[in-house]
C-alpha cells in the first residue's frame, strides 16, 4: 500500500520550487549529493532484512509526535503512582532573552505567505513547512540577535515578505500531490540553502548551519544532549520528523525547537522516573503558543536535526554603561560639554575604542544620551573609532520622550574610512520611538574601508533653557 | 535489484513532510478570557446548527466544519470593555485558510482576514482567534 502510495505520489510531484523546470522522477531532480546520500544508504538498506517490513509495519498511528503541553495531567493519567514535578527546564531566552517567534500568526501572515509565494514564482500552497521554519529561524537570529542584513526590520511586513521570498527562492521544496498538496523539503537542501543564503547576506562567517540526518532512528540520548547543549547556549534546533513520528502535530513536520523540560515523578517506595519533553514553535497558524512533545521522538527513524552555530568571535557588543566612567564631569555627573571632548573608552569586555564627541554624555547613570537642542549650541556628534573593520553595527536607538522639540533637527551617520568621516545614512528622527525603554532597533552596512562610526545631529533654530532634541543610543553590536 | 530500486523510488516520500494535520474537527465551546495588557473581556460561544440554519445565516458567523462534513457551527464573539460595554465582533464568509492541503490544521479566515480555529486534545479545549490583528487563546481543561 505505501509503495502505490509512493509510485502515485510520485507521478504528481512537481519539480522542486526553485524554479528548476525539469521532468521525470524525484530522483532526477537531486542533486550529486543527494543521490550519492541515496545510494550510500540503499546498500546498507536492502542488507537489512528487516528494514522493508519495517517499513510496512511501523505504525504511524502513534502518539510520540502528539502536542503534550497538558503535562502534568498527562502524567498523572499515564503514571497515576507517581507524584511529578518538573526538575530541569530551559529556554533560548535564559541566554538570549528571546524565543523564535510563530512563524504564520502574529508574524509572517498567511497573506504575506501568499504574497511571496506570488513574487517567487514557486510552487506552492501554502510555503511548505521547511521554508516556514527556516523563516522563524531567519527571523530571530535577525530580530534578536542583530543579525539585519537578513532582514532590516522584521517589524515591517515588506521586509518579511522580502525575506520569505528569499527563503522560498532558496530551498529546494517539492510540492507532491493532487488536490491535497504536499510538501518535501530534504534536510541537506534546508541547510544548503540557510548557508547560501549567509553567503547571500554577506554573514557567512558569522553563521552556519548544519544538519544530521538518521534513517534508522535510535539516536535519542544523542540527539537530546545536542537538543540541551544548543538550547542552554541560546540556539534553537530545527527538527525534521519523518513516516514513522506517528499522527500528531509534531509528525512529518519541521518544526523549531527552543527549549526543554524534564519532570521527574516519585512513587510511594521512592522509586523514581523522568520524562524529557522538547518544546517547540509548530508554526501553524493556529497554534500560535510554544508546544511539548515527547522527547522520545528524537530517537525515531527518519529524523532529521538542523543545528545553527554563530561565530561572535569578531562581533563586538557594547552599551550605554560602557561609556559610564568617560562621558561624565568630574563629578560623575551626566553634563553636555558645548566643547568637543576626546577620551579613549574600554569596554567591559576589554576592547578600547577612540571617541570624540559633542553634546553627548552618560546621563541618569542610564542612558548615552546626544542633544543639540538648547539656545546657543545646535549640534551634538558621538564619533566611535575602532581598532578593527566595522561591517556593520546593530544599535537601539529612541527619543529622550515625546517633548523633544524635533521639529527642524536632523540626524546622520557617518563613517571613517581611516582618513575622512564620510556622510552615510539620515535616521528619520520622527520614525523613531518615543518611549526610551522600548527603543527603535536600526541596522547599518558599512563599507569594507569603514574603522569608525558618527551619529551627527543638529537643530536649525535652537533655543530654550533645557537640554532638548535628546537622542538616545544603546546595545550596539559591531560585526567586522 | 527490484527491492532496491523501490526503495530509491520510496525514499524521498517516505521522507515527505508535513502529511495529514488537518484533523482539528470544530466542537461546541464557551469560553471567557480577560486580555490582561487592555483588560478588555472577550467571550466566545460555539454552538452546534443545522444545514438550514447555516444556510440562512448567509455566511454571517457560521461555518462549515472541513474536518468532519455536514457539521455546521454558529460562532458568537464577543468584546466587553471595563464600562460593561459589548460589542459583537462578526465573522464574514469563514472558509478553509488552506483548501489544497492536509499538511495545515484547518484554520478558517474571513472577508476581512479575521481567523478562528479549534484545536483539542484528550485533557484540553481551545480557539485560537486572531481579529484585527489581536490574538486570543481560548482555552477550557476538559478534565
Amino acid at each position: 500500500m505505501i509503495l502505490l502510495n509512493a509510485l502515485l505520489a510520485l507521478s504528481l510531484i512537481s519539480s522542486p520550487n526553485n524554479n528548476v523546470n525539469e521532468s521525470g522522477s524525484v530522483y532526477n531532480h537531486l542533486t550529486l549529493a543527494e543521490r550519492t546520500f541515496i545510494t550510500t544508504n540503499i546498500n546498507s538498506i536492502v542488507q537489512d532484512d528487516t528494514l522493508l517490513p519495517y517499513f510496512m509495519n511501523n505504525p504511524q498511528s502513534n502518539s510520540i509526535s502528539y502536542d503534550e503541553s497538558d503535562i502534568p495531567d498527562l502524567l498523572e493519567s499515564t503514571y497515576a503512582s507517581y507524584t511529578w514535578s518538573q526538575t530541569a527546564y530551559n529556554t533560548t531566552a535564559s541566554t538570549t532573552g528571546n524565543i523564535p517567534v510563530n512563524v504564520k500568526n502574529p508574524y509572517y501572515t498567511s497573506a504575506e505567505i501568499q504574497q511571496a509565494i506570488t513574487l517567487s514564482n514557486v510552487s506552492s500552497t501554502y510555503g511548505g513547512c521547511g521554508p516556514l521554519a527556516m523563516t522563524g529561524m531567519l527571523d530571530y537570529f535577525a530580530r534578536y540577535l542583530g543579525y539585519n542584513e537578513i532582514i532590516k526590520n522584521p517589524g515591517s511586513s515588506e521586509d518579511r515578505i522580502q525575506l520569505l521570498v528569499d527563503v522560498l527562492t532558496k530551498v529546494k521544496t517539492y510540492e507532491v500531490g493532487f488536490g491535497n498538496k504536499q510538501t518535501l523539503t530534504f534536510p541537506w537542501d534546508y541547510s544548503t540553502a540557510f548557508n547560501t543564503l549567509m553567503d547571500q547576506y554577506k554573514i557567512n562567517a558569522f553563521l552556519q548551519s548544519n544538519y544530521n540526518f538518521q534513517l534508522f532512528g535510535g539516536n535519542r540520548d544523542s540527539n537530546w544532549n545536542t537538543v540541551k547543549s544548543n538550547i542552554n547556549s541560546g540556539m534553537p534546533v530545527t527538527l525534521m520528523t519523518g513516516l514513522f513520528s506517528g499522527d500528531g502535530d509534531f509528525a512529518q513536520h519541521y518544526t523549531n525547537i527552543l527549549g526543554y523540560s524534564t519532570w521527574t515523578g516519585v512513587d510511594e517506595n521512592s522509586n523514581t522516573i523522568s520524562k524529557d519533553f522538547i518544546i517547540a514553535r509548530l508554526n501553524f497558524a493556529n497554534k500560535t503558543d510554544i508546544y511539548y512533545c515527547d522527547a522520545d521522538i528524537l530517537g525515531d527513524g527518519m529524523i532529521g536535526l538542523i543545528t545553527y552555530s554563530a561565530n561572535s568571535s569578531n562581533t563586538s557588543r557594547f552599551g550605554a554603561v560602557d561609556f559610564a566612567e568617560e562621558f561624565v564631569n568630574s563629578q560623575g555627573g551626566g553634563q553636555y560639554f558645548n566643547i568637543e571632548k576626546g577620551a579613549p573608552v574600554t569596554f567591559l569586555s576589554n576592547e578600547q575604542i577612540q571617541t570624540y564627541r559633542l553634546r553627548t554624555s552618560y546621563i541618569e547613570n542610564q542612558y548615552l544620551v546626544m542633544s543639540p537642542n538648547r539656545a546657543n549650541c545646535g549640534s551634538a556628534y558621538l564619533e566611535m573609532i575602532f581598532n578593527h573593520s566595522v561591517s556593520s553595527m546593530t544599535f537601539d536607538i529612541s527619543l529622550w520622550g515625546p517633548n523633544e522639540n524635533i521639529t527642524g533637527q536632523s540626524l546622520y551617520t557617518y563613517y571613517y574610512d581611516g582618513t575622512y568621516w564620510l556622510m552615510y545614512e539620515s535616521i528619520t528622527l520622527s520614525d523613531l520611538s518615543t518611549n526610551k525603554a522600548n527603543p527603535s532597533r536600526k541596522h547599518l552596512s558599512f563599507p569594507s574601508d569603514a574603522v569608525g562610526v558618527k551619529f551627527y545631529t543638529w537643530h536649525t533654530n535652537p533655543s530654550g533653557d533645557y537640554n532638548r532634541g535628546r537622542v538616545c543610543l544603546d546595545n550596539f553590536i559591531v560585526r567586522y | 535489484m527490484m527491492r532496491k530500486s523501490s526503495i530509491v523510488l520510496l525514499l524521498p516520500v517516505l521522507l515527505c513532510s508535513c502529511v495529514n494535520h488537518k484533523t482539528n474537527a470544530m466542537f461546541e465551546f464557551d469560553s471567557t478570557q480577560v486580555d490582561e495588557e487592555t483588560t478588555l473581556t472577550f467571550h466566545l460561544v460555539v454552538t452546534s446548527i443545522s444545514k438550514t440554519d447555516f444556510d440562512n445565516a448567509n455566511g454571517l458567523n457560521v461555518l462549515e466544519d472541513v474536518v468532519e462534513k455536514n457539521n455546521y457551527y454558529f460562532i458568537t464573539f464577543t468584546k466587553i470593555d471595563s464600562g460593561s460595554n459589548i460589542e459583537k465582533l462578526d465573522f464574514y464568509n469563514l472558509q478553509d485558510m488552506y483548501p489544497n492541503t492536509k499538511s495545515q490544521p484547518v484554520t478558517y479566515i474571513d472577508d476581512n482576514e479575521n481567523e478562528i480555529g479549534p484545536d483539542s486534545n484528550q485533557f484540553s479545549c481551545t480557539f485560537f482567534i486572531q481579529y484585527n490583528g489581536k490574538i486570543i487563546i481560548f482555552k477550557e481543561k476538559t478534565k
